[in-house]
């Protein structure tokens, strides 16, 4: 490929880390609130969708954690 | 402080607001094309003036997009380059007084869709619809759940990160220009807000400057990563 990594694309990587965790999470959150208030089964999605958001938030993390790790291989 | 101000509303469907985003917006478009206008004619080999500043910056965002993309995809450097101009000028509003269009979460969002779809809508067409859906049950197939809510919030955060960063700083002068009004009220300065004059150049400097500059320029970096991500 001949991609070198910029030193200021990590910056911009670890500035990112933050609100990746945290989106996820309100999505889930938000998405489930909806969804019991749709069909009235409170607090059945809201606790699965928080549950599947933090998985969420740690498959982001993970993402960009091992970012390079194939790329060094080549 | 409220949501942009609308100036008027177009009459079609149901009445679309134009609000200040849309207007300030306008007015970026029109000093970004005459600017490309003035600067794109008479190009000279050996470049003078003006034209030394616009090299140096399509050769940077140039540089720096096969830096961080590779070499297959340094076609994203107008792309990229479009959006750190519009962005660098959008936050710079602030500083002359206008409302920065980046301070209304539609215009932030719509830049992390357009990024959002050239993602997905690149990993589908470069990858193939198989191994592209494939992608989603990896590591496992149990996991998809977690995937999409991932991919989803990327926009997202995307979108949040520069609205909230812009929309503070706006709030914050807005509050210290109050602050100061009132401040030379209370000392008994009526015919002028005295402290409004000078303070507020390092607030500027920072929220508008500095916070700006490096706003857009992480969009603009996050945008490449993920792209490249995608695509590869």
């Amino acid at each position: 490929m001949g991609k070198k990594n910029h030193p200021l694309a990590n910056v911009a990587l670890i500035t990112y880390l933050g609100i990746s965790m945290v989106t996820p999470i309100l999505v889930g959150l938000f998405l489930g609130r909806w969804l019991d208030r749709r069909f009235n089964t409170e607090p059945l999605w809201l606790l699965v969708f928080i549950v599947l958001g933090i998985g969420g938030a740690f498959g982001n993390l993970f993402r960009v954690a091992t970012k390079n790790i194939p790329k060094k291989r080549k | 402080m409220e949501g942009a101000r609308i100036f008027f509303t177009l009459p079609f469907f149901d009445g679309i607001p134009i609000t200040e985003t849309v207007v300030v917006t306008w007015g970026i478009m029109a000093v970004l094309t005459i600017l490309a206008i003035i600067t794109g004619r008479n190009l000279e080999k050996i470049p003078r003036g003006i034209q030394n500043v616009m090299e140096l910056y399509v050769e940077t965002i140039n540089n720096f997009t096969r830096d961080n993309m590779g070499e297959s995809k340094k076609g994203f450097s107008a792309y990229m380059g479009t959006i750190m101009l519009y962005l660098l000028f959008a936050n710079l509003a602030g500083l002359v007084g206008l409302r920065p269009p980046t301070a209304d979460i539609n215009a932030t969002f719509a830049l992390a869709i357009m990024t959002f779809f050239i993602i997905q809508g690149g990993g589908l067409i470069k990858k193939g619809p198989k191994t592209y859906l494939k992608g989603y049950l990896e590591p496992m197939p149990f996991l998809l759940p977690l995937n999409i809510i991932s991919e989803i919030s990327l926009p997202i955060s995307l979108a949040f990160r520069l609205f909230g960063n812009v929309v503070a700083g706006t709030i914050i002068l807005t509050l210290l220009y109050g602050a100061l009004g009132s401040l030379s009220g209370m000392l008994g300065i009526t015919f002028a807000p005295v402290f409004q004059v000078g303070i507020p150049i390092f607030f500027h400097a920072y929220f508008d400057l500095f916070s700006g500059a490096l706003q857009s320029f992480i969009f603009v970096m996050l945008s490449m990563v993920f792209i490249s991500m995608a695509w590869d």
